[in-house]
């Protein structure tokens, strides 16, 4: 199916360089001078993150939450959001409130094996589907109901994977009040896409020039510092998803036992990546090709591939949902299944005995027009309905032009 | 709203896993002294110049493509079960060790460090209320990763011969009649390390080959064999796979470390060789916990086989460390220290009677439930980086709380270490020792 001629869309990363400064960064850190006779370059570091990447982070999330924060207590670098998302749910389970981890559906499906393989309960919330507006919104009755004594964590996470929808301020206010019903529920914030917002809600609170526009930190809410912890990571942001730098922000009381368990798990993340990215958060900062930071470039780059990948969806006759950030567009391909449709052709080949129609569109459309994508389904659990859990295939737009192009030409196939 | 500290009182079970670091500790309290730092088990001279050469490569030859797969990626994600080069490479080398053609795609896992496939491979592999027969003293994340897993953990210590003569490590055995014993139907995991740390024993093939028997018996049992240290053996003693004995690569999970190979602990690269039907849950556990090591730094050990393989690496290394340790044995047998002499790793175990002596601490009101704070050889390692200037760490960690008496008067001493370092340690050593005679003798 993936062949050599197929447009992938499917893989959730780049198809591009990260940018040249982030590179170097790294290069600088390997060719710097070494001071001293002790050699500690490529040598362990920190366990709960080298120090200079901890104050940097702190000084960011000090703008970020407007408050002061202990580099040393309050921060902990880790390998990838990955490993900051398990962490958090651990540091939750191992309290002994509850041991139900609620996420918003559909959900990024890596929550659901961590909260089973730390034999939690995982309970998914769907978000409401307006038909009208063509996108996905908070259902607070169905959170409101979900959550209870049992619970013992809820995953937020904006900007959202698969739908790149951008949680509106009004949104994280509701589901922050519901939370403080139940004190003793760990609120776990996954921002890692927080830098490409596309359409900041009008009346976004303005904030410093290389801050996440449009995004609102959870954490920053009334109340909410307490009992969050916020995670989020390099990867996405700098294009460097294999270099796996994550980090958990939180208040002291979360973060301490959070910090003395990370050891076990890989005693600390590579020092030289860590070294880097100090150099690379003190460069994105800066005016960056025109543009007032790095930050601000990357923002409107990934908004243009948006805009590039909605039209040539839609030219194909796949309407996309509405969807503010990230790198993923949730497109409908409901009209595209059938041995009579727009992939008639390959069909009944692409038919598997018990399977969703979204996996039998995707492998459809791969067969077909050779573009990848990825079947949706499996990010919901059971409380959405049928007919919206395999409507839609997601399609990552973190693409090249050339990419995009090709994409876009054999998508308007489709319609011929 | 304000909230006591009960509410955030964490879950007992994590008592083990949440105490203190030692290594940590006894790292900050060298700094705080200007200690010659022998305590964490890092190497601070410098790494092989092939190491940067192979990082460089790695982050810039992205080549992706407009359509089809990306051709090699350094930046990007990888493949969970570990990056197509390195698990290439690893396959081609080991295959033979192992007498067997290895799978790349199947049989090897990359993880982040032999820390994560330490902690990734009990995780994948026991259920609450199993047992684990751990060979002791052993290197404490074992323990921390274990307790956070409800398993009970069984050691077997390592032990001296019966005759109580000066033993060399060589004649220090795990006795199979106690390892027998000490197996129940619940008995899940047996976990060893070869070469072991802290004590530095190679385990030769007749004796591995005896677990292997008691093994063979026992069909519930799963083996990890802990070979970090494969590339630092001395005295011309051959490291022994004990996968590679036969019927006993079905069984076992054998992990290695990239860090330890190439002396760049930081880099967070380990790998495990297992077979396929031990690999694919370990492999599930990786992607969930981590999702995949570090691109770069994979891609990076690939080339650094390579050009390890062209330099000599393998051979020049463990004689530029069978020197270092012959320095330190020097020095320490001086002083009075008595070394045990390590066949493999990077440590050595001193006795450290005549410190305890001169520090007036004595070894009588200790028992396994003494913490580990209030016990007398983490009592004279504190002494030590004050008075002496130089840093060791404590033995007791590494056994389990019943057996820790066999380590009160045990201290471990690294030789993995710079020069100027070494020198420093051999230099204040030798002053005290002689401020110590004066002082004795008056």
């Amino acid at each position: 199916m993936l062949g050599d001629s197929c447009v992938d869309l499917g893989q959730g990363f780049p198809n591009f360089d990260p940018p040249e400064f982030v590179v170097q960064a790294l290069r600088d850190e390997l060719e710097g001078p070494v001071v001293g006779a002790v050699r500690t370059r490529h040598q362990y570091t920190r366990t709960a993150g080298h120090v200079t990447l901890v104050e940097a982070l702190a000084e960011r999330y000090e703008g970020h939450l407007g408050r002061p924060l202990d580099p040393m207590k309050e921060v902990a670098v880790t390998v990838g959001a990955t490993n900051a998302l398990f962490l958090a749910m651990q540091a939750a389970l191992a309290r002994g409130h509850g041991r139900e981890i609620v996420a918003l559906e559909p959900f990024f499906e890596l929550y659901r094996s961590q909260a089973r393989g730390l034999h939690a309960e995982f309970r998914s919330v769907p978000l409401r589907f307006d038909e009208e507006a063509h996108a996905f919104e908070l259902d607070e009755a169905a959170l409101a109901e979900a959550l209870g004594p049992d619970t013992c964590a809820l995953i937020v996470n904006t900007p959202h994977n698969p739908t790149g929808k951008a949680f509106e301020e009004w949104e994280l206010k509701a589901i922050a009040k519901l939370v403080e019903q139940h004190p003793h529920i760990l609120v776990i914030s996954d921002e890692v896409y927080k830098y490409m917002i596309f359409d900041p809600p009008s009346g976004s609170p303005s904030t410093a020039k290389d801050a996440p526009k449009g995004h609102v930190h959870f954490a920053k809410l009334p109340g909410m510092w307490e009992r969050t912890l916020t995670v989020s990571s390099a990867g996405k942001t700098f294009g460097i998803t294999g270099w796996q730098i994550g980090w958990l922000i939180g208040p002291k009381q979360w973060m301490e036992p959070i910090q003395r368990f990370m050891p076990n798990l890989q005693f600390c993340a590579p020092t030289l990546t860590q070294r880097a990215l100090c150099r690379v958060l003190r460069q994105a900062a800066q005016p960056f090709h025109g543009l007032e930071s790095y930050y601000e470039w990357l923002r409107q780059d990934y908004a243009r591939r948006r805009d590039i990948m909605v039209n040539a969806l839609e030219a194909g006759g796949i309407k996309t949902a509405r969807s503010q950030g990230g790198f993923f567009l949730l497109g409908d391909i409901s009209g595209l299944s059938g041995p009579d449709g727009p992939l008639h052709e390959s069909w009944q080949a692409s038919l598997r005995p018990g399977e969703a129609a979204d996996w039998t569109t995707c492998r459809a459309l791969a067969a077909e027009i050779g573009i990848v994508s990825l079947p949706v389904s499996p990010f919901f659990g059971h409380g959405t309905a049928e007919h919206i859990r395999t409507r839609f295939a997601r399609f990552c737009f973190a693409k090249t032009d050339a990419t995009l192009e090709e994409a876009a030409k054999r998508l308007k196939s489709l319609r011929a | 709203m304000e909230q006591d500290a009960e509410t955030f009182r964490p879950a007992k079970r994590l008592k083990a896993a949440l105490a203190p670091n030692v290594f940590a500790q006894f790292t900050a309290l060298a700094k705080q002294h200007g200690a010659a730092n022998l305590g964490q088990g890092f190497p601070s001279f410098g790494s092989p110049r092939f190491l940067q050469d192979a990082v460089m490569k790695a982050m810039q030859g992205d080549v992706f493509a407009t359509t089809g797969a990306p051709e090699s990626l350094g930046n990007q994600y990888t493949r969970p079960g570990g990056e197509p080069n390195l698990a290439e490479t690893l396959a081609r080398l080991y295959g033979p060790r192992f007498n067997r053609t290895l799978d790349p795609l199947k049989e090897i896992v990359t993880t982040i460090g032999a820390q994560e496939a330490i902690f990734t491979s009990l995780f994948s592999w026991t259920d609450p209320g199993d047992e684990v027969l751990l060979f002791t003293p052993c290197f404490d994340a074992v323990v921390r990763s274990a307790s956070t897993l409800q398993v009970k953990l069984i050691g077997v210590n390592l032990r001296p011969p019966c005759d109580g003569s000066t033993a060399s490590l060589k004649d220090w055995s795990v006795n199979m009649e106690e390892l027998e014993r000490s197996i129940t139907p619940q008995t899940r995991i047996l976990m060893f390390n070869t070469p072991s740390a802290p004590f530095g024993k190679v385990f030769r093939q007749e004796e591995l080959e005896a677990i292997a028997e008691v093994v063979r018996r026992h069909p519930r049992i799963l083996v990890i064999s802990d070979e970090v240290y494969e590339r630092c053996v001395y005295d011309n003693v051959s490291h022994f796979h004990f996968a590679s004995l036969p019927g006993m690569f079905e069984r076992t999970m054998t992990l290695f470390s990239v860090g330890k190979t190439f002396s760049c602990t930081g880099w967070r690269v380990g790998y495990i060789i297992a077979p396929s039907s031990l690999a694919a849950p370990l492999l599930a556990s990786h992607t969930a916990v981590n999702f995949c090591a570090p691109t770069p730094l994979q891609k990076a050990s690939a080339a650094a086989f390579d050009q390890a393989e062209k330099e000599g690496y393998f051979e020049w290394f463990p004689k530029m460390m069978q020197e270092k340790r012959d320095f330190l044995v020097k020095v320490l047998q001086e002083v009075g220290l008595k070394p045990l002499v390590p066949e493999g790793g990077y440590f050595i175990i001193c006795d450290a009677t005549i410190f305890l002596e001169a520090a007036h601490i004595d070894d009588d009101h200790v028992s396994a439930e003494t913490p580990l704070d209030e016990r007398p050889d983490v009592k004279v390692c504190k002494w030590m980086t004050e008075k002496v200037g130089v840093t060791a760490i404590p033995v007791s960690p590494f056994y389990l709380p019943e057996s820790r008496h066999y380590a009160n008067r045990l201290v471990r001493l690294a030789f993995c270490k710079d020069e100027a370092t070494m020198s420093l340690a051999a230099e204040r050593l030798k002053q005290w020792h002689v401020n110590h005679a004066e002082k004795t003798s008056v």
